[in-house]
């Protein structure tokens, strides 16, 4: 159970998978203009994960272990991610109008995402079961979404900032972005 | 054995996610038609407006959401009236059994001067003729939906109930006539494309179809923001979400008359950032200006106390007698 909480707490704050690893950068400077989309974002990007991770988990166990195939992951965890977000994609917007208007346009575009494709590799390096992966893939996406939230947040209320003209727009956005990176170098040592 | 093993996983996972996109879309048939769409799709899209809605995907969403009255189509005519009725059922009927008149557009041939100006705004090509020549009205095809009628610059066309007895069309006419004279310049629909910006040189004015409104990924009502801020209210289209809007360019591909929908929207955008912006500026520079007043003033009172305090003080102690 400790395990398991610190690999949440891990996944979510000391490795955060945008400020710490480096993944997922481009909704995070792409997506966060508001506070609103951000979050849309990160709901779905959850949901993708924690998809992505258990499907990508149950193939490389399943299937490559037993074949002694591991080297064809990579390839092979792209085509299963990105097949199981378009079956999902459909069922919904077959479904569930509702939660598909919520996800919607966001989901193909976080299918090709680098930080999806990481938690299944990083997971699959790990050695970790499949709850533990499970754990791993709501911690990360957990993190991102807070830190995009954070950040959507952060630059509404820095567009209606008085800052110098030539620092406007992405170039005050990457300089509060590696501030924040920063700032969560002070969870390193946190949870090991 | 790893020679045929790689292609054959790959083909394999291909084939097994083919197979369960094609059980699926068996299993939840096609794109899940909503009633508006159903709706939407038995109206004529003449986009005429006649029904006070502004096109044909607003009255739809209309006859869905609140409910309106189903007998207000006359392009449609009795026909869509009961196939509506067979969709929506007999208590949306609306409040007539039926106000739809069964008319059709005539042109007075004697007055008509072959300008040509009514061809463009029929929505069902009904009128032939060319430029210097007579024109005349395919009655069969003609919805009566009067569009043609403040496009004519000499008034010559008339609605006419079906096979009305030729005397009565001049005596119509005239009524007709006064009636267009005053409801003309409404009509006009210029006003609407003079504000576009002046890179689009291929949009044309908005025909009000909707199309526009279902593809939007955060569902803003496009359509409503487009005339809002075409029309100036920028007010308005900011209570409607404008700022909400990302930029994704889905209402541009929808748009069936080119106009750049996402550009006018981050235009809009940026417009409405600018007055916001300066608005606090102005804030800040007057709390300033009166906090330094306030400042000022207290401390002169301060100053002034002081003073009496002192004179108090020495009035006290006999200093001054």
């Amino acid at each position: 159970m400790t395990e398991l909480a610190l690999l949440l707490i891990g996944a979510l704050l000391v490795n955060n998978f945008v400020l710490a690893q480096f993944l997922g950068l481009c909704p995070f400077m792409g997506i966060t203009k508001g506070y609103d989309t951000a979050l849309a974002t990160g709901i779905a990007t959850t949901f993708v994960l924690a998809l992505a991770a258990v499907s990508s988990y149950l193939l490389y166990h399943g299937i490559l272990v037993p074949l002694g195939l591991e080297y064809l992951r990579i390839i092979l965890f792209i085509v299963v991610i990105a097949g199981v977000v378009q079956l999902v994609k459909y069922y919904l917007h077959a479904t569930s109008p509702v939660l598909h208007q919520l996800l919607g346009i966001y989901l193909p575009l976080i299918t090709s995402n680098c930080a999806v494709l990481g938690v299944a590799l990083l997971a699959v390096n790990q050695n970790l079961n499949l709850l533990q992966t499970l754990v791993f893939a709501i911690g990360a996406a957990g993190g991102f979404t807070g830190v995009m939230v954070l950040f959507g947040a952060m630059r509404e209320t820095m567009d209606h900032d008085d800052i110098p003209v030539p620092f406007r727009g992405t170039p005050i956005a990457l300089i509060s972005a590696g501030l924040m990176s920063l700032a969560f170098m002070g969870f390193q040592g946190l949870a090991g | 054995m790893t020679l045929w093993l790689t292609p054959a996983l790959l083909a394999g996972l291909l084939t097994t996610f083919a197979a369960a996109y094609t059980w699926l879309r068996h299993r939840y048939p096609a794109d899940t038609v909503t009633l508006v769409d159903t709706v939407d799709a038995l109206l004529p899209q003449t986009q005429c407006a006649q029904c006070q809605y502004p096109g044909c995907r607003p009255y739809a969403e209309a006859i869905v959401h609140d409910g309106a009255a189903l007998n207000l189509c006359p392009p449609g005519g009795a026909e869509v009236h009961q196939q509506l009725i067979r969709v929506m059922g007999n208590e949306h009927a609306g409040h007539a059994p039926s106000v739809i008149p069964n008319v059709v557009a005539v042109i007075d041939e004697n007055e008509c001067i072959g300008c040509a100006l009514c061809l463009p705004p029929c929505p069902v090509d009904a009128i032939i003729g060319a430029p210097t020549k007579m024109h005349t009205v395919l009655t069969n095809d003609c919805t009566g939906c009067e569009l043609c009628v403040p496009a004519c610059p000499v008034d010559c066309i008339s609605l006419e109930p079906v096979a009305a007895p030729v005397q009565q069309r001049r005596r119509k006419r005239r009524a007709k006539r006064n009636a267009a004279s005053v409801a003309a310049p409404v009509a006009t629909p210029v006003a609407a494309t003079s504000t576009a910006p002046s890179s689009a040189a291929t949009a044309r004015a908005c025909i009000n179809c909707g199309q526009c409104n279902p593809v939007c990924p955060v569902a803003l009502p496009a359509q409503t923001l487009l005339q809002q801020i075409q029309q100036q209210r920028l007010s308005d289209a900011v209570s409607s979400g404008l700022m909400n809007c990302i930029d994704c360019g889905r209402c541009d591909q929808a748009c069936p008359s080119d106009i750049p929908m996402a550009e006018i929207f981050s235009n809009a955008q940026w417009q409405q950032q600018q007055q916001l912006d300066d608005a606090q500026t102005r804030q800040r520079f007057k709390t300033r200006f009166e906090a330094h007043n306030e400042r000022l003033a207290a401390a002169e009172l301060a100053a002034a106390r002081r003073r009496e305090e002192r004179l108090a003080r020495n009035r006290e102690t006999g200093r001054w007698q």
